[in-house]
């Protein structure tokens, strides 16, 4: 796609007026009970800097890092540099009970993310009383992300309902309702494509963790737990290489992630149960 | 110059929506590596042949089911310096609420119908529903032309058809393309199969479409009040138009003027803004500002207690039920006060009371307070709306005459 740059401009600043709008709808309906799940990825770190635009510079609720432990060592020097530079309220999440079993994936993918991941979020829902998460997925991951609603309900067992999505009308009014439910994900980021993550990223002059960039022929295009991420092939060592890669690229953006291939239908699946 | 045109490919159940954007998506080379080897695994599973459909329908149940539950929606690359998303929706008449959520984003549409079946109910009914949204532009799609020998006979009998539809609606009836989705046939490229077709392929229709933005007058929606730095901001976003600081505004709906005394941006205070972008405002006079007020300048919307609006219930409404209308960020209590006419959207005929889910009714609404609210013309916040229920779930969705 060649977008010339005050087109690129004026693309960004609609899709992050409508990203604001729906991160300050979430905040005044949940106020202290929504935090933001951050992961230290591309997209979330996008979403922490959209958040503390919308609320002119501070970040009114809890930023959540769900910690499995296994992430690269990159990634925690990133969490801590920022914490400190912006001041983040930052809660983490960590299955501690699992992970004293020693949980890993060597035990199963599956049953690691869904115990590390969506168990982990579960307990930090239930201590710190949240009822919304501000999550930074988006439709062009995953063909089962690309199914989601921008307000989606999960029900008390934590399960997505996708048989019964809600009514969500000109991506503003949504039928979703947390009454009888465990809680509601929003979903700021979901029509951003992954290019315009990095185009925002560049305009923005926001700080990425350095695996992004291209060593030795590779790099990470999503980063997660350092066992179940692989490098792709690439020469993108600096931002303006990885939006020209992305341009042209017919390698999937999570390609290099485990947990999305290992059986037909795994996302789904881990989806349905609470997965991010 | 808009980048990006959204575009809800609607029809009947089986007429080849999903096949036609799966294709599309393919020859248009918008697909990664693993998408077309995932699908052909999972046909080769279920001893099928390759399904294009499955690149939209990422649900196992909908793959088993050969059928789109729900919505979904897939970038897409083109020749030209727009972008574009297709938006699968579901066809089935129990679906509609999936259906209302894709094409709701939707700038234009395209419509499909299986030459077989020709113009069904749900043909109608999406033509209809196309409408009530405000997609005016509709882009025809004969498809499953394979199937009648690519025949031009077959064709044009069936255009007449849907000439009509859109004739009763008072829609234009313009780009109609005769397809084979499942093939590729004038899709991406122009068919070799149909030399007597002149016109355009899917592709050359859709890259010479234009759609309008919002250019109306300055909007600015208050969605909250928060305290920064000891003062209170009205935090929300600029729809259309543009501010600068000492400008002269109208705070809606009580109609009263004031200044722009501070725009802020982020963290940093900017002279003037232009929308779309979320900003925050303090003014000169009034010191507190409250969700569900709107700034305004030049034209101002109708400031009123009574809209006539179109509805279509997405609930059995009872008359007596309390009611609460959300229009962008306002919200008050509303009753339904009057009734002008009910359509079957099941039929497609008027009927009589009460209103039931999937009927369209042309209303006169009673609020509780005064809302600012415009002609619906697709683009301008304030002229949607929903009626929500006192357990939260819509009951109707609505646009404003």
């Amino acid at each position: 796609m060649s977008m010339s740059k005050n087109n690129s401009a004026e693309y960004l600043k609609t899709l992050e007026t409508k990203s604001i709008y729906i991160i300050r709808e979430a905040y005044h309906k949940y106020r202290d009970q929504l935090a933001l799940l951050w992961s230290m990825g591309k997209d979330s770190t996008a979403l922490l800097h959209l958040t503390q635009k919308a609320f002119f510079g501070k970040i009114p609720f809890p930023v959540i890092h769900i910690d499995t432990t296994y992430k690269f060592k990159e990634i925690y020097e990133f969490r801590d540099r920022l914490v400190k530079k912006y001041k983040l309220p930052l809660l983490i999440a960590k299955n501690t009970r699992a992970l004293n079993k020693k949980m890993s994936p060597e035990k199963g993918r599956y049953e690691c993310c869904q115990a590390l991941k969506t168990e982990a979020l579960k307990s930090a829902t239930k201590h710190h009383h949240l009822k919304a998460f501000l999550v930074a997925i988006r439709r062009d991951e995953h063909l089962i992300r690309a199914k989601e609603r921008i307000f989606s309900v999960r029900d008390k067992n934590f399960k997505w309902d996708w048989r019964n999505p809600s009514l969500e009308m000109w991506a503003e009014y949504s039928d979703a309702n947390t009454d009888n439910s465990s809680h509601l994900r929003v979903h700021p980021l979901l029509g951003w494509r992954e290019i315009d993550v990095w185009l925002y990223t560049k305009q923005e002059k926001l700080p990425v963790v350095n695996l992004y960039f291209a060593k030795k022929g590779k790099r990470y295009r999503s980063i997660g737990c350092q066992c179940c991420c692989q490098a792709v092939p690439s020469s993108a060592t600096d931002i303006n290489k990885i939006i020209a890669e992305l341009a042209t690229t017919k390698i999937a953006e999570r390609s290099g992630r485990c947990q999305d291939k290992e059986k037909t239908y795994m996302m789904q699946k881990l989806r349905s149960l609470g997965y991010m | 110059m808009p980048n990006l045109i959204k575009i809800v490919v609607a029809g009947d159940v089986d007429s080849g929506k999903s096949t036609l954007i799966g294709r599309y998506l393919y020859e248009s080379g918008s697909l990664n590596q693993g998408a077309v080897e995932d699908v052909k695994q999972v046909c080769k599973n279920l001893e099928r042949n390759f399904e294009f459909a499955y690149l939209l329908d990422s649900f196992e149940e909908e793959r088993e089911k050969e059928l789109t539950i729900d919505t979904t929606q897939c970038f897409c690359k083109t020749d030209n310096h727009n972008s574009m998303v297709f938006i699968d929706v579901p066809g089935h008449q129990e679906l509609l609420k999936n259906m209302l959520s894709g094409a709701s984003y939707a700038d234009i549409a395209i419509l499909t119908i299986d030459i077989n079946k020709s113009v069904k109910d749900q043909t109608k009914r999406h033509t209809f529903l196309l409408k009530f949204l405000g997609i005016t532009q509709i882009i025809t799609v004969i498809n499953k032309m394979d199937l009648r020998d690519f025949s031009e006979a077959d064709f044009l009998e069936t255009k007449k058809q849907v000439a009509q539809v859109f004739k009763k609606l008072h829609l234009e009836f313009n780009a109609c393309l005769p397809v084979s989705a499942g093939l590729g046939d004038n899709l991406f490229k122009p068919s070799e199969k149909m030399p007597w077709y002149r016109g355009k392929s899917l592709r050359a229709t859709l890259n010479g479409i234009k759609i309008k933005k919002n250019s109306g007058d300055f909007r600015f929606l208050i969605q909250d009040s928060y305290k920064n730095n000891g003062k209170s901001i009205a935090a929300g976003i600029v729809t259309s138009g543009s501010i600068k600081i000492n400008q002269k505004v109208f705070i809606l709906p009580e109609q009263k003027t004031d200044q722009v005394k501070t725009i802020k941006y982020s963290d940093k205070n900017i002279r003037s803004a232009s929308g779309p972008l979320a900003i925050g405002i303090i003014l000169k006079k009034t010191n507190y500002l409250k969700r569900g007020q709107i700034l305004c300048s030049n034209q101002l919307p109708q400031i009123t207690k009574t809209i006539r609006g179109k509805i279509i219930c997405t609930r059995p409404i009872n008359l007596n039920t309390p009611l609460n209308f959300h229009c962008a960020v306002q919200k008050t209590k509303v009753t339904i006060d009057r009734i002008d006419q009910i359509w079957d959207t099941v039929n497609l005929l008027p009927k009589s009371g009460p209103l039931k889910e999937n009927d369209l009714a042309q209303v006169v609404l009673k609020t509780a307070g005064k809302v600012a609210i415009e002609s619906y013309d697709h683009l301008n916040s304030l002229g949607k709306f929903v009626l929500v229920d006192n357990c939260q779930r819509i009951a109707a969705i609505g646009t404003v005459l």
